[in-house]
């Protein structure tokens, strides 16, 4: 087992193509960490630039302080588990999971061994004989955690492995997943670009877009404070709401307000978060999350927080409904409790629940917030 | 009528209608063999004779030497010949195959371009081949039909494979990498044994035709690597086409192909559906 470094990697297709841009990570020993981001990101090149299944063009690649760049990946002592599971159809179950320890001519007895532990672990006793072409969607993948657990390597490499389940299956076996990570304390890089797995498996998780490293930081980090438009975009369910709008420093906090004033809120600065004084009277963007707003009814529609919105769309739902509504012609999504009813065609009175507002310069995408306690 | 015995009948309808498509289909044959045992004077009779005294005559002279025709030389040929043929070509259309599907080899309209010499009538080939022929002594030789053969066989092989070669997700070579094998072990332990069938199917179609080749075999060869097809043709005399003959040595020759066939229908159908369903 080991820590995983990458320096400036790069990896560039034919001679345009830039698939990973100087790329960062350093990722500890033990840690789970998701490689996150839509598809065409760079996540599975840079999680096959680790495995050695593709050159990296620029950049080193260190296991501990060995670079491993000239490896082969045969070499590299990792264990990987693939989207398409990638077991061979013409092996039994039992076959498919003794195969790394029978390339690495293990004795006889200790495989076996070995593969009843795991099978056992994983459920899969009964279908040991059985020639993996029989086996059904979930089962193929609980094989094929299987062989990538039976031999610690060190590191684990998962390159969407649970994309292709159905929903009740792939919530068991993200469980499954992360409970045999932490109890084999191994090294993982876990590729998907399902932001609720990433979420709820990672220690840490590297956003990506475009071939370039957004964000690396643990998920609460990624959910509270985004870096930029792209992860506070990405990151939560539904999506976070983006308001272009003008931002204007006040004495007692901040005030933001749309060219028509359909929009205009002032926030109370005191709060803990603070915007650097070059932004007075320049173009941002207004981000908040949709469970972060509260309905307030008509009378109370002066107060400073609360902008009008106009709804088009009411979604009822069991546990809270979502609402569609257009603030400023700006298409928003928000919360509300499950007893409250909203209409569609009626205007709306919302609470920008204050302390949790993101804002970001309008050209750059980048936060522009910082919090008073970290600096 | 109840629903069984309706269905009984139309059974019974397409059973019928099968069979006469099968003899529609396989009228030439079944014509080949009723000549070969038809006595002489029958077989050229103006009015088609049916009822007759089966003789096998025709395939006691074909063994017995008689004129020039050398059966077992002639057999052995083809033999010798349709199988290495075969062989040679699998054993060097497989890693091509692989090459060109998994490494984008020469590029990517290569293995068309390889294909593309299958798509030129081979008669165009005649003239230089039997001038390279003479020029190299292959002339008359078994190896110089064998190459021949191989130059039909190993494209065709070569595209046929690729495309089943394609269909296999190439992460299950990575999932073999990453355990350490080798190119070659995942070639050979890997990807040949999912895309065997197609191979067989592969292997029998280049099979059929090495043996039943008649152009290149009557033109390259004169005595020592004269093959069934090309032999026959010595039945075709200045003093008139000896039908019976032709007809046996046909009917000999066929059977190789009607075993082959037997033995490899499973992996046909197998192999060349593979990609459709699955």
């Amino acid at each position: 087992m080991s820590s995983i470094k990458l320096k400036d990697i790069w990896k560039i297709y034919g001679h345009e193509v830039e698939a990973v841009r100087n790329l960062q990570l350093d990722i500890k020993n033990g840690e789970f960490v998701s490689l996150l981001g839509p598809s065409g990101c760079g996540k599975s090149s840079t999680l096959r630039m680790i495995a050695g299944l593709e050159e990296i063009t620029k950049g080193n690649l260190y296991f501990d302080d060995t670079r491993m760049n000239d490896i082969e990946p045969g070499d590299r002592n990792l264990s990987m588990v693939f989207e398409n599971y990638a077991l061979f159809p013409h092996m039994t179950a039992y076959d498919n999971i003794a195969f790394p320890l029978t390339v690495r001519k293990f004795n006889r007895i200790e495989i076996d061994k070995r593969v009843k532990e795991i099978s056992n672990l994983l459920d899969l006793d009964d279908l040991l004989n059985v020639l993996v072409v029989s086996c059904g969607g979930g089962e193929k993948q609980r094989i094929g955690i299987a062989r990538a657990f039976i031999r610690k390597g060190e590191a684990l490499l998962m390159d969407e492995p649970i994309s292709h389940l159905d929903y009740e299956l792939r919530m068991r076996t993200r469980g499954e997943l992360a409970r045999l990570q932490r109890l084999m304390e191994i090294t993982t890089i876990y590729v998907t670009h399902d932001q609720a797995e990433a979420l709820a498996m990672s220690d840490r998780i590297a956003v990506l877009n475009f071939g370039e490293l957004q964000q690396f930081g643990t998920p609460e980090e990624l959910y509270d404070s985004p870096e930029n438009l792209f992860v506070a975009g990405f990151i939560g369910e539904p999506p976070m709401n983006f308001i272009p709008c003008t931002y204007v420093r006040q004495s007692d906090g901040h005030r933001f307000y749309t060219e028509n004033m359909g929009f205009d809120i002032k926030l109370n600065g005191n709060k803990g978060k603070l915007i650097d004084e070059k932004y007075n009277g320049r173009n941002v963007v207004f981000g908040f999350r949709p469970h972060e707003v509260e309905i307030v009814s008509e009378a109370n529609r002066d107060g400073n927080t609360i902008t009008k919105a106009a709804v088009f769309n009411f979604e009822p739902g069991c546990e809270h409904s979502y609402v569609l509504a257009k603030i400023c012609d700006i298409d928003v999504l928000f919360e509300c409790p499950q007893n409250v009813r909203v209409y569609e065609n009626k205007t709306v009175y919302i609470d920008i629940i204050s302390k949790n507002f993101h804002v970001f310069d309008r050209e750059s995408g980048k936060s522009i917030l910082t919090r008073q306690n970290s600096s | 009528m109840s629903l069984q015995a309706e269905k009984k009948k139309r059974n019974w309808i397409i059973f019928i209608v099968l069979l006469l498509g099968i003899i529609v289909i396989n009228f030439p044959i079944i014509w080949i063999f009723f000549t070969s045992i038809k006595p002489k004077e029958f077989i050229e009779s103006t009015t088609p004779v049916w009822l007759f005294k089966p003789n096998f005559a025709h395939y006691a002279g074909l063994f017995s030497h008689e004129g020039e025709f050398n059966f077992f030389l002639y057999f052995s040929n083809s033999l010798i010949i349709s199988i290495s043929a075969t062989f040679l070509a699998m054993f060097i259309a497989y890693p091509a195959a692989y090459s060109i599907a998994r490494y984008r080899t020469l590029g990517d309209n290569y293995s068309f371009f390889v294909l593309s010499i299958r798509m030129i009538p081979p008669i165009i080939f005649i003239i230089p081949i039997s001038i390279l022929f003479a020029l190299y002594r292959l002339t008359d030789t078994r190896i110089g039909i064998i190459l021949i053969y191989l130059t039909f066989n190993i494209p065709f092989a070569c595209w046929i494979i690729k495309s089943f070669i394609e269909d296999i997700p190439e992460d299950l070579e990575r999932a073999a990498y990453m355990d350490g094998y080798s190119h070659l072990q995942v070639m050979t332990k890997i990807i040949f044994p999912l895309t065997k069938s197609a191979v067989a199917a592969v292997a029998i179609i280049c099979f059929i035709f090495s043996w039943n080749e008649f152009l290149f075999a009557l033109i390259l060869s004169f005595i020592k690597s004269v093959t069934l097809t090309a032999g026959a043709a010595q039945f075709v005399t200045g003093y008139g086409i000896r039908w019976g003959m032709i007809s046996a040595a046909t009917v000999i020759a066929i059977i190789p192909t009607i075993i082959v066939g037997l033995i490899g229908q499973r992996f046909l159908v197998r192999g060349l559906t593979m990609g459709a369903v699955k």
